[in-house]
């Protein structure tokens, strides 16, 4: 049965910020009287969470000696292990600081507004203990992406790291959120990032999610654009045994702008969730969903994508695409691609696919003298390709292409049908 | 853009709301056993039939009302239905002549002359008025080439070795909420029978009407083609104004053997509630065709125009090696209608196919929801299905949603999903309009251009009905 006393033992021993332990309790009493979400419930359909009830996690106290080498990245990084800072490129400043010293000194008002009332967020606002604040004040661009590293290293863990990006007016900022763990062992990383753009800022958001194959990863991002503001999303799902991304964006003023790409990659026993919600509150939002799954093995890839516009929400353009390869005889992709409207003065649409690799293409590929091997290698990375667009602009390709390209299903002679 | 006229036309009457008065023989209200046991009896029904009802009564004690269908509806009394109705005509007449004049002017109000279409159409109609199939035309040319058209409850007395095989085999009892209902309470509704090796020569269709006031219907049709055999069969419906809402749970299950072919359509034209949407028809129905040899095929077409609350998920099961099945759908809400409408299709055999069409029109409050399921299973190899899903906005306070899910288990499988949802385009209309068309005409046009693919599924007489239906619900919509 489920670790009740963890959970109240994680709570116990937070102390940090002062002033959140009333709202921290009433976060945990709620969780627990629902419990984890389970299959019966519509947005659970296809992710069980039951190995977690017979897992003996905890927090970690303190650190693990770092298993995990640090490598290099291409910008501003923070880095936590289980849960405690581990390093730091620079000292806090009032731009990136860390999270419960900005909240205990009062300077985030809209802290916890933005993720929904969900059983994991709430799980999150109780427990989290460790978490960055990015504030970039008005008219300020970043000159450097920033990196936020959450690793973990402790067997059982149970973290919830928490994430906090304010962009005053006409701000600009690349952030990149890379999650990874000790390939030998189980543990659950349970982050919450929320996001809040006002008017006109500019906000490009890489999520790299690379856990271990026994690791659970149950993330969410919740984002909040004012008028004319831009929000630019890359999220690649490329390990963990049981992954789950929930992408909320509220198109919350006119003219404000979302693009949300990603790839997923099920493969082994995986499975790998995509759920992308976009509300469009206000008049002439746009939002582009675009998403490229691969099953592999006994892997599951699901995408679960809606579009919702609310009344008077006119000049509203959303559009979805997915497409997904299934590249093994026990793999699975479960596609959602749903549109929910209330207003008539709006374009949408989706299109969703799910096939295996064109055996014409590869055919072709032969006949020019590269093997079979290859020539999947080189259709699978054209097929990833399209969801890539970002990388260029935010100078993240060379940092980022040789993980996607180790984490592409390896090649194998292709199943011909009898 | 809005003109008087147009206002005039939207508002106008329910053309078909009225109500023929004739004796009812009535049931008390409520459901309990000893009210399916009376059903039974009164139908004359063999004891495994009674037993499958009660069967199914007892588990329906055990479930609950879904909640998840994107429509509103105050709490249904269940008990507050009564559950079986039958004209007062004491024995079941032999020919037209002796059917009571007051029904067949009922039908004659409806445009269905019974006559007039077996000399013209060449259809025949198996009327079900109320719950009791008032007369079967045709019977006789159907029955040299030995296909079975007849009620159900006439199936069950004849054939009762055919029912015990087929029915509940696609829908079982316990398979949702509604068709359990339905299947301990079914009234009465029509089997078919096609014969090995024969195709049906004519269409045959059956006219429904709710009439008595208060009733809920329950009807269950089964149709069964067996190997190599073909049928189209034709459901339409109206029903006479009412102001209390009615409950509908039908469940329609056809069996398709190796090599046959089935194909379903259905006008739907209930009475849709006011513009208030005080009253009108709940239709949760059941529907769904199972392709039991190979290349079997199903195909459903549907035109949903009228009911306040429509609930209904035709589907297919590919069973068989290279089946197909097929689903044309065009679903209208107008004023405070409430659709959530759509298509399974379970893929289980090698090589099949399914094609899903689904247009849906929103107007005023309307709130219109395709909800689709595609499942390959994992021996599905070389399945494919595309569904494309439209929808088509007037007004600002409609709404229109796409529920689709895709579940593929086999690589060798292609699944292509494709959604849109507009508004009619002001450049559309004023081309139209310039060109001389009026506001009205040129918004039928592009109705019914975006109808288009479904209709011409639709067997020829159909497919008029149908544009007369969209046109008169829709005119004015667009303002």
């Amino acid at each position: 049965m489920i670790a009740l006393a963890a959970y109240r033992d994680a709570l116990s021993r937070i102390e940090a910020p002062p002033g959140l332990a009333a709202l921290r309790r009433t976060h945990l009493r709620k969780f627990l009287q629902a419990g984890l979400p389970d299959r019966q419930h519509e947005d659970w359909r296809y992710t069980s969470l039951a190995h977690l009830e017979h897992m003996p996690l905890h927090a970690p106290l303190a650190p693990t000696p770092a298993l995990l080498a640090l490598e290099a990245y291409p910008g501003e990084l923070r880095a936590w292990l289980d849960d405690r800072p581990v390093q730091q490129d620079v000292p806090p400043s009032a731009v990136l600081g860390a999270l419960a010293d900005v909240i205990g000194a009062g300077a985030l008002p809209a802290f916890g507004s933005l993720a929904p009332d969900s059983a994991l967020a709430r799980l999150n606002a109780a427990l989290w203990r460790e978490g960055a604040s990015l504030r970039v004040p008005a008219g300020e661009r970043l000159a450097r992406p920033v990196f936020l590293r959450f690793a973990a290293a402790a067997a059982d863990a149970m973290l919830h790291p928490r994430v906090f990006v304010h962009l005053a007016e006409g701000a600009e900022a690349i952030l990149v959120e890379h999650f990874l763990g000790d390939p030998g062992i189980a543990y659950w990383q349970n982050p919450v990032t929320e996001i809040a753009l006002e008017a006109g800022a500019r906000l490009t958001h890489l999520r790299l999610i690379e856990e271990g194959p026994l690791a659970t990863h149950t993330g969410l991002t919740a984002v909040r654009q004012e008028r004319d503001s831009r929000y630019q999303a890359l999220n690649l799902t490329l390990g963990g045994r049981v992954t789950r991304h929930e992408l909320g964006v509220t198109l919350a003023g006119p003219g404000a702008e979302a693009r949300l790409d990603g790839v997923f990659i099920a493969d082994a026993r995986n499975s790998a969730e995509q759920h992308v919600r976009v509300v469009h509150q206000a008049p002439h939002g746009t939002s582009r969903t675009l998403y490229r799954g691969l099953a592999d093995g006994r892997g599951r890839g699901v995408f679960d994508a809606r579009a919702e516009v609310q009344p008077h929400a006119d000049g509203s353009d959303a559009r979805q695409s997915s497409r997904n390869l299934l590249l093994s005889p026990q793999a699975e992709i479960d596609v959602k691609p749903q549109l929910v409207i209330h207003a008539d003065d709006i374009q949408c649409s989706h299109g969703a696919t799910v096939g295996s690799l064109d055996e014409d293409a590869l055919f072709y590929l032969r006949s020019r003298g590269i093997d079979t091997a290859g020539a999947r290698q080189l259709l699978l990375e054209a097929f990833v390709e399209e969801a890539l667009g970002l990388l260029d602009a935010a100078g993240l390709r060379g940092w980022l292409m040789p993980r996607l390209l180790a984490s592409l299903p390896r090649a194998r002679t292709v199943e011909v049908r009898p | 853009m809005s003109n008087p006229d147009l206002q005039q036309q939207i508002e106008r009457e329910y053309r078909w709301g009225f109500v023929t008065d004739i004796e009812q023989e009535p049931f008390p209200q409520g459901l309990d056993e000893a009210v399916i046991r009376r059903i039974s009896a009164q139908k004359g029904e063999p004891a495994f039939l009674l037993e499958w009802r009660l069967k199914a009564y007892r588990h329906w004690l055990t479930l609950r009302e879904p909640t998840w269908a994107t429509v509103t509806h105050p709490p249904i009394d269940y008990q507050g239905i009564q559950y079986y109705a039958a004209p007062r005509s004491g024995n079941r007449p032999k020919s037209l002549a002796e059917v009571d004049p007051q029904l067949l002017a009922t039908y004659e109000k409806l445009g269905i002359p019974l006559q007039e279409r077996e000399a013209l159409a060449g259809i025949a109609v198996d009327a079900v008025f109320d719950s009791v199939s008032v007369a079967t035309t045709f019977k006789d040319k159907l029955e040299t080439l030995g296909i079975l058209f007849c009620s159900f409850s006439e199936a069950v007395r004849e054939h009762p070795e055919l029912v015990r095989q087929y029915l509940g085999s696609v829908v079982p009892y316990s398979d949702n909420y509604f068709a359990c209902l339905n299947a301990a309470v079914f009234s009465d509704g029509s089997f078919v029978y096609v014969p090995k090796g024969v195709r049906c020569p004519m269409e045959l269709s059956t006219y429904f009407r709710i009439n008595a006031s208060n009733t809920g219907q329950f009807e269950r049709t089964l149709v069964i083609a067996d190997v190599g055999a073909s049928v189209s069969y034709l459901e339409g419906c109206t029903a006479p104004r009412r102001d209390e809402n009615q409950l509908h749970a039908a469940v329609v299950e056809l069996i398709a053997l190796k090599d046959a072919r089935i194909k379903y359509s259905t006008v739907q034209n209930w009475y849709p509630g006011d513009a208030e949407g005080q009253g009108g028809i709940y239709n949760f129905v059941t529907k769904r065709g199972d392709c039991r040899g190979e290349r079997a095929h199903i195909s459903w077409t549907q035109v949903e125009t009228g009911s306040a609350i429509t609930w209904k998920y035709p589907g297919c099961i590919l069973r068989g090696d290279g089946s197909v099945g097929e689903f044309y759908s065009v679903a209208l809400t107008h004023h405070r209608q409430q659709a959530d409408t759509g298509s399974k299709m379970i893929h289980i055999g090698r090589d099949t196919r399914s094609t899903i069409v689904s247009k849906g029109i929103s107007a005023g409050h309307g709130s219109n929801a395709y909800r689709g399921l595609v499942k390959v299973l994992a021996g599905a190899e070389g399945a494919r299905n595309h569904t494309r899903c439209d929808s088509l906005l007037m007004g600002p306070d409609c709404a229109a949603h796409t529920y689709p899910y895709i579940e593929v288990k086999n690589p060798s499988a292609r699944v292509e999903h494709e959604a849109s949802a507009s508004r009619i385009g002001e450049d559309q209309l004023f081309y139209l309009r310039s060109r001389g068309l009026g506001e009205e005409d040129a918004i039928n046009l592009i109705v019914n251009g975006f109808c288009k693919e479904v209709f011409k599924e639709l067997p020829m007489e159909f497919a008029v009905e149908a544009q007369k239906l969209l046109a008169v619900s829709l005119e004015g919509a667009v303002g």
